[in-house]
């Protein structure tokens, strides 16, 4: 007779199991998924970083004319193509790894890119063939929020972050125990606010941001 | 009921069924074990992954198992000829332009975009060119500034704003409209509406008849068929399902069916619907192809939303408003291309080379009301998601790569309700001037219900008028029956057995008493 405790951490694990599956699969009315992982808040002028994460069924990537990239624009509106796309460029690499004839796939690519304005933005993506930029797949329904709040908190948080080094390197160089005791004084202090920094920017930005 | 707190209670549930007594030190393991397992995942996965999956289920309504989907009802109209931004540029929340494009001929001349206000036929111009070549051309290697080169005049850059169509701008704001919807292929009526049918137009890029009998029948009406699935095509005056034979033909009724069938709840699971063709230059024809009056065809297209509308299966159906081709008219979006059984790195080759944007209407409880869609959908777009509701294989490469527009749906929060739309008077216009009736012995919707001439175009600027002199010069010159009517020229339609004749207002309409009478 299975304990309680045993079937639940077997339930719990075959729901997961089926879960990441789910995730993982592609069927035969997708034959084609692209994942995309990205923040739902960035920063301006911060690289955003970008995973695409690419699963097909056997063979239906075999008719491409040429290798096959990932490509990512952030923009305000996704065209049907990356080419007819106008953006900022995040990612356009292979397809890694390359793709077997005949073999379900999964791999992708990733990159990133700086967001140039504040505002709601797509994550516009494509598979495309590298010979007449077929688009195997596509997905637009991936947004990220180019705050101000998120910037503003980011920048604080970079200040701080310099502020507590150069606070750090004067620690290092100080000679005598009064300047030792000031920079440790200083040091403490610094750190207090880059933590308070840090608390505010997870509050504006989410997490996954990189502060 | 006793209280579960009380230790005596307990105690007596303990030993009496100890497997579904679970006592309170139970419980906070089992909590700890399953938050124990989502942290360890939460450290195996990348935080970004996790961040943007999370994200992505909250925008994302996953699509209901096929046997749950609660749509059974599917009714496609598709008419003719017209662009996304010609028509639906204006639409607020989508990727629309109308004023303010230029666009150069071959002599080097600039034009503007210009508005058509009134001039519902475009007598005084060319049909725009939509061929397989012109619409090469009009792409222009994805500059899209190709639509004067093409053999095409002015009236290929003129648009329509809010005011003035009398029912698209209507539909299209209540329900759920989409800016990313290209039609199949680049090239003429033929090539797309067999793609509608069959995701595939059997290597034809123009609007030739197939040989012998049709095409082999491979299209969604089949596979429903071979499933047990109900279908039917209903046509006004030629059915374009004989481009599949005999096989076509069986299954196709007049229009006037569909509205009994829509009436009585007796649809079928899929419905194909199709406008009058014949009578372009009588102004007659119902599919708002130049040079036909838009406004009977939106008549025509507000009677069929109207009949599902207030059919028992609205509550669950779904109703596609789509139009064949972009007609030649301009369109600032550049289509991608995708994978297709036919593809060729030669773009003159490749049928994966989508057409131009067009207007695309969905009309539902489960549309979203007042909505714009900017996913990629095609034709068979469509028919991926009657597949997926039916289960069925795929008909060729494209539908099995082509999205899902069942994504375009809230299957979470219907609205049965329908929204108020307007009913357009059954305007029919006056013939085109100096244009040669059709040889169909008096075609179109008849005598006794001409309203007279359109009001007069506003012209841009006398570039314009110099342009708009040569092309009635051309037009005058140019008999244009639709190309569909080569189905009855041709004797194709007699050799299979069917009988044409022409649309007239009561077989058009659902209320033929409606149509306006010459005063």
């Amino acid at each position: 007779m299975i304990r309680p405790r045993a079937r639940l951490v077997a339930l719990s694990a075959t729901l997961m199991a089926i879960s990441i599956a789910a995730v993982a699969r592609a069927d035969s009315f997708t034959p084609v998924t692209m994942n995309v992982g990205v923040t739902p808040i960035a920063r301006l002028g911060v690289p955003l970083r970008v995973k695409v994460s690419v699963r097909a069924d056997p063979g239906v990537l075999d008719t491409a004319d040429g290798p096959l990239r990932v490509k990512v624009k952030l923009a305000p509106e996704c065209g049907a193509s990356f080419e007819t796309t106008s953006g900022v460029t995040l990612v356009n690499a292979p397809l890694a790894p390359p793709p077997t004839v005949g073999k379900a796939y999964s791999g992708g690519a990733s990159g990133s890119g700086r967001p140039v304005a504040y505002g709601t933005r797509s994550v516009c993506s494509y598979l495309e063939d590298t010979g007449a930029h077929r688009v195997y797949a596509s997905d637009e329904s991936v947004t990220t929020d180019v705050t101000v709040a998120c910037t503003t908190a980011g920048r604080a948080y970079d200040r701080g972050l310099r502020s507590l080094r150069t606070a750090q390197r004067s620690l290092r160089r100080a000679h005598t125990r009064a300047a030792r005791t000031r920079d440790r004084r200083l040091v403490a202090r610094r750190r207090r606010a880059l933590s308070r920094a840090r608390r505010r920017g997870v509050a504006a930005c989410g997490a996954g941001v990189s502060l | 009921m006793r209280d579960l707190r009380d230790p005596v209670e307990a105690e007596r549930l303990g030993t009496v069924a100890p497997e579904a007594f679970h006592t309170r030190r139970d419980f906070l393991k089992r909590t700890a074990v399953t938050a124990g397992l989502g942290a360890s995942m939460g450290l195996v996965l990348d935080p970004d992954t996790l961040v943007a999956e999370a994200a992505r289920r909250q925008r994302q309504v996953k699509l209901p198992s096929p046997r749950n989907m609660p749509i059974d009802t599917f009714v496609v109209l598709m008419m003719e000829n017209r662009s996304f931004d010609h028509y639906l540029g204006w639409l607020p929340g989508a990727d629309g332009r109308q004023a303010g494009l230029e666009y150069t001929d071959p002599a080097g001349h600039k034009f503007a975009t210009h508005r058509l206000r009134t001039d519902f036929q475009g007598c005084a111009y060319l049909d725009p060119d939509h061929s397989w070549q012109g619409g090469r051309t009009e792409l222009d290697g994805g500059r899209m500034d190709g639509f004067l080169k093409a053999a095409s005049d002015v009236f290929s850059i003129g648009y329509y704003t809010q005011d003035d169509l009398p029912f698209t701008p209507h539909v299209a704001r209540a329900f759920t409209a989409f800016d990313r919807f290209f039609c199949s292929v680049l090239s003429s009526t033929y090539p797309n509406r067999e793609y509608m049918h069959a995701a595939q137009s059997y290597g034809k890029t123009d609007n030739s008849t197939p040989s012998g009998n049709g095409f082999p029948d491979t299209t969604i009406f089949s596979s429903l068929s071979k499933v047990g699935v109900s279908n039917q095509y209903f046509y006004t005056d030629i059915p374009v399902s004989a481009l599949w034979g005999t096989a076509g033909l069986k299954r196709s009724s007049q229009v006037q069916s569909f509205y009994e069938q829509a009436a009585a709840g007796t649809l079928p699971a899929l419905s194909f619907v199709d406008p009058s063709f014949n009578g372009e230059d009588q102004g007659t024809s119902g599919d708002e192809h130049p040079h036909g009056d838009v406004r009977v065809g939106q008549a025509f297209v507000a009677d069929i939303v109207h009949a599902f509308m207030e059919s028992p299966q609205y509550k669950r159906g779904a109703l596609f408003i789509v139009y064949d081709e972009w007609g030649g008219f301009f369109d600032h979006v550049v289509p991608p291309r995708v994978p297709d059984l036919r593809t060729s790195r030669d773009l003159n080759k490749d049928f994966g080379q989508m057409g131009f944007r067009i207007p695309a209407v969905v009309v539902s409880p489960y549309a979203r009301r007042g909505h714009v869609d900017h996913s990629v959908y095609g034709f068979e777009s469509i028919l991926k998601m009657i597949r997926y509701r039916y289960g069925l294989p795929p008909l060729t490469p494209r539908d099995l790569y082509a999205n899902n527009i069942a994504a375009a749906f809230d299957f979470g929060s219907p609205r049965f309700t329908p929204p108020s739309l307007p009913s357009p008077a059954h305007v029919i216009a006056s013939a085109c001037s100096g244009t040669l009736p059709v040889g169909s012995g008096g075609a179109g919707v008849g005598v006794g219900t001409v309203l007279g001439s359109p009001p007069p175009v506003t012209l841009p600027s006398p570039l314009v008028r110099a342009q708009e002199r040569a092309a009635q010069r051309r037009a005058a010159r140019r008999p244009k029956p639709h190309d569909l009517q080569n189905l009855v020229t041709s004797g194709y339609l007699e050799r299979l057995g069917f009988h044409y004749e022409p649309a007239t207002a009561a077989t058009m309409f659902r209320h033929p008493s409606m149509v306006a009478k010459r005063p």
